[in-house]
């Protein structure tokens, strides 16, 4: 109630002349009796008064008269906005209420509303230009989605591989399936949403699908562009270049590559049958030569059969081909029987492997096989980049503070330098000052920390050029993981570290 | 007196298969060896068996497609059967081999000593 009345004293003039006269007539009421009580010189008096009136008067006349003149100002203020785009704020001015300036006033708003008809019919010329036609001759799909997603705009492309005839008003998220390698496209477009005014991305190898046909499409390229406040109305345009073809093919290679090292693995299983058989035959005669060619062979035997597991797996990580499965595993039995495997190949390079672990660590989510993969580079690293240090290579598995299971491979060798430590986890990244004289492809670091990003862990290095480095991974313990394989019909499979075995005793119960 | 046990090795490869051999009987089985798909369907088809290693890549019929052949016609074959390749498989191949054979090994990543310990633990 106060506010309404307060509302229509501030809007209305004459209540608020009222106010203010009558205001003035009571302090004119007072100051007159002040004066006439307090003071007894009449002449005092009737000069005061005249003062006090004229001051008032005066006062009256200037804001009347500062009205009049800046009222017609306000006038064409009121017209500029009015005519101006967006949301109209004020109403037109009705220049009839004009006392003063009235004609100037008529004058200067019909040249603002003449002004803005002009401007309208240049905008409109403009949109004209661009004829909508000519998006249906693209060969790309070209969809403009507005801020609730809502397809907007599809060329004659997008309707075509939408295989509907109108997707124009309806949600985008139900009419294509989006599925990236990388970041999600819808994660994206929220991150945006919530973060930034304008962004712009492109996403490769998208797998898109037709969802109410259930088909998949194929494989795009989509160059996704994201405007909160676009003039058009259409907030994400996306432009979707078909790739299929080029990513099929892509595809292909995995195929050429596994094929490949399948011949490369036959005479590499008949070399370490007959080296084994050799050590067995050999041991009776416990000849110590023999015994370290026979090691140093052996050796060298694992080393191929590891690098040739890493190049398939470099290819199927670049194919997005790479799957783990995860499962339970005891860190305290499965870490040994792994580093067991690699003395060998350390003792052949003249080095010792010393491990310590933690008793009683939390069970582990690991996919064996390529967990194996991990620890064996990087003690392959330890080994290669300590050529002239015959201290032992210190692994390390212990609890860390967040509960997950760490683990560290510590050599001192030669180190890494600071410039090379950013690049360290990038393919075919090396250290280029050592490069010629210790062998290697840069594959095993980029291949680690692949594996233990899909193990959903992390893989870090710290190191000192002369002092040598530490690599260190975490693990996270199973029970974090197990609701996700409840439904997991792989659950009674267990991944050796060569292969699995239906029903082995280490499956959890 | 235990019988021994019979392992059936359908390996192409025949220096893989001699040194299969020579592990497995040192180890006390007895290993026959066959070297292409149709002879390997048929030896596996007997049922006098109690392990078939098996090889993906081998003439005639594919190592996978013997699995698959035996399961259906012989839902209740008494020998477990271990996938003995070089070969990776595709995401589609490695489910359905994990649902039909008894174990998986990549024969490069292995030495027949190791393949004795890991039939021991079947």
């Amino acid at each position: 109630m106060g506010e309404g009345y307060l509302h229509s004293f501030i809007t209305n003039a004459k209540l608020r002349l009222f106010f203010w006269f009558t205001f003035f007539g009571l302090l004119l009421v007072a100051t007159y009796w002040i004066i006439t009580n307090f003071i007894t010189d009449d002449a005092v008096v009737l000069a005061g008064s005249l003062a006090f009136a004229a001051l008032l008067f005066g006062w009256v006349f200037a804001v009347a008269v500062g009205n009049a003149i800046t009222k017609p100002t306000k006038y064409i203020a009121e017209a500029i906005q009015h005519v101006a785009p967006g949301e109209h704020l004020v109403e037109a001015p009705n220049v009839e209420e004009l006392t003063f300036g009235r004609e100037l006033v008529s004058i200067l708003s019909r040249q603002v509303y003449s002004y803005a008809s002009h401007a309208d019919t240049l905008r409109n010329d403009q949109e004209a230009a661009v004829p909508s036609g000519i998006f249906d001759q693209l060969p790309v799909a070209l969809i403009g989605l507005d801020e609730n997603r809502t397809i907007t705009l599809a060329n004659n492309k997008a309707i075509e591989i939408a295989q509907s005839n109108a997707i124009t008003g309806l949600p985008f998220d139900e009419i294509f399936g989006c599925q990236s390698e990388d970041e999600s496209f819808a994660d994206w477009l929220n991150a945006a949403d919530q973060n930034t005014l304008t962004a712009v991305k492109t996403f490769q190898k998208v797998a898109v699908s037709a969802l109410h046909t259930g088909t998949l499409l194929g494989y795009y390229d989509l160059a996704v562009s994201f405007n909160k406040h676009s003039a058009t109305g259409v907030e994400t345009l996306i432009t979707l270049y078909d790739h299929t073809q080029a990513y099929e093919d892509e595809s292909d290679s995995v195929g050429f590559v596994a094929m490949a090292v399948h011949e490369l693995r036959t005479p590499v299983t008949i070399l370490r049958g007959y080296l084994e058989a050799f050590s067995e035959d050999l041991a009776e005669r416990n000849d110590q030569t023999f015994d370290s060619y026979i090691s140093k062979m052996n050796a060298s035997a694992d080393g191929l059969a590891s690098f040739i597991t890493n190049i398939l797996n470099v290819a199927k990580i670049n194919q997005g081909q790479l799957s783990l499965t995860m499962q339970e595993g005891n860190w305290n039995q499965v870490l040994p029987s792994i580093v067991d495997n690699l003395r060998g190949r350390a003792a052949a390079a003249g080095k010792t492997i010393e491990l310590r672990m933690e008793n009683n660590l939390p069970p582990v989510a690991i996919d064996r096989m390529t967990i194996s993969e991990v620890i064996t580079n990087l003690v392959d690293n330890s080994i290669k980049y300590s050529p002239n240090n015959n201290d032992p290579i210190k692994i390390v598995s212990k609890i860390n503070s967040e509960g997950w299971v760490e683990t560290t491979v510590e050599d001192h060798g030669v180190g890494i330098p600071e410039g090379v430590m950013p690049h360290l986890f990038s393919k075919f990244s090396r250290n280029h000052r050592n490069k010629n004289q210790i062998g290697g492809t840069g594959l095993g670091l980029y291949l680690s920390k692949a594996i233990i990003t899909a193990h959903n862990s992390n893989i870090w290095a710290s190191s000192k050029e002369g002092e040598g480095s530490t690599f260190g991974f975490t693990l996270v313990p199973y029970e974090q993981l197990a609701k996700d394989l409840e439904n997991n019909n792989n659950e009674n499979i267990v991944r050796t570290s060569h292969g699995w075995i239906k029903n082995h005793s280490m499956q959890r119960r | 007196m235990e019988q021994t046990k019979r392992v059936l090795c359908i390996e192409d490869e025949r220096f893989i298969g001699e040194l299969y051999r020579r592990s497995l009987e040192k180890a006390g089985y007895t290993v026959d060896i066959v070297t292409d798909g149709q002879s390997g369907l048929a030896a596996v088809l007997t049922d006098q068996y109690d392990f078939v290693l098996l090889d993906i890549m081998i003439p005639q019929i594919l190592g996978i497609d013997i699995l698959h052949t035996v399961r259906q016609q012989k839902p209740d074959l008494k020998a477990k059967i271990v996938i003995t390749t070089n070969l990776e498989q595709g995401e589609e191949s490695r489910k359905e081999i994990e649902q039909e054979a008894d174990g998986y090994l990549i024969k490069a990543e292995i030495t027949p000593s190791e393949l004795v310990e890991f039939l021991s633990q079947l």
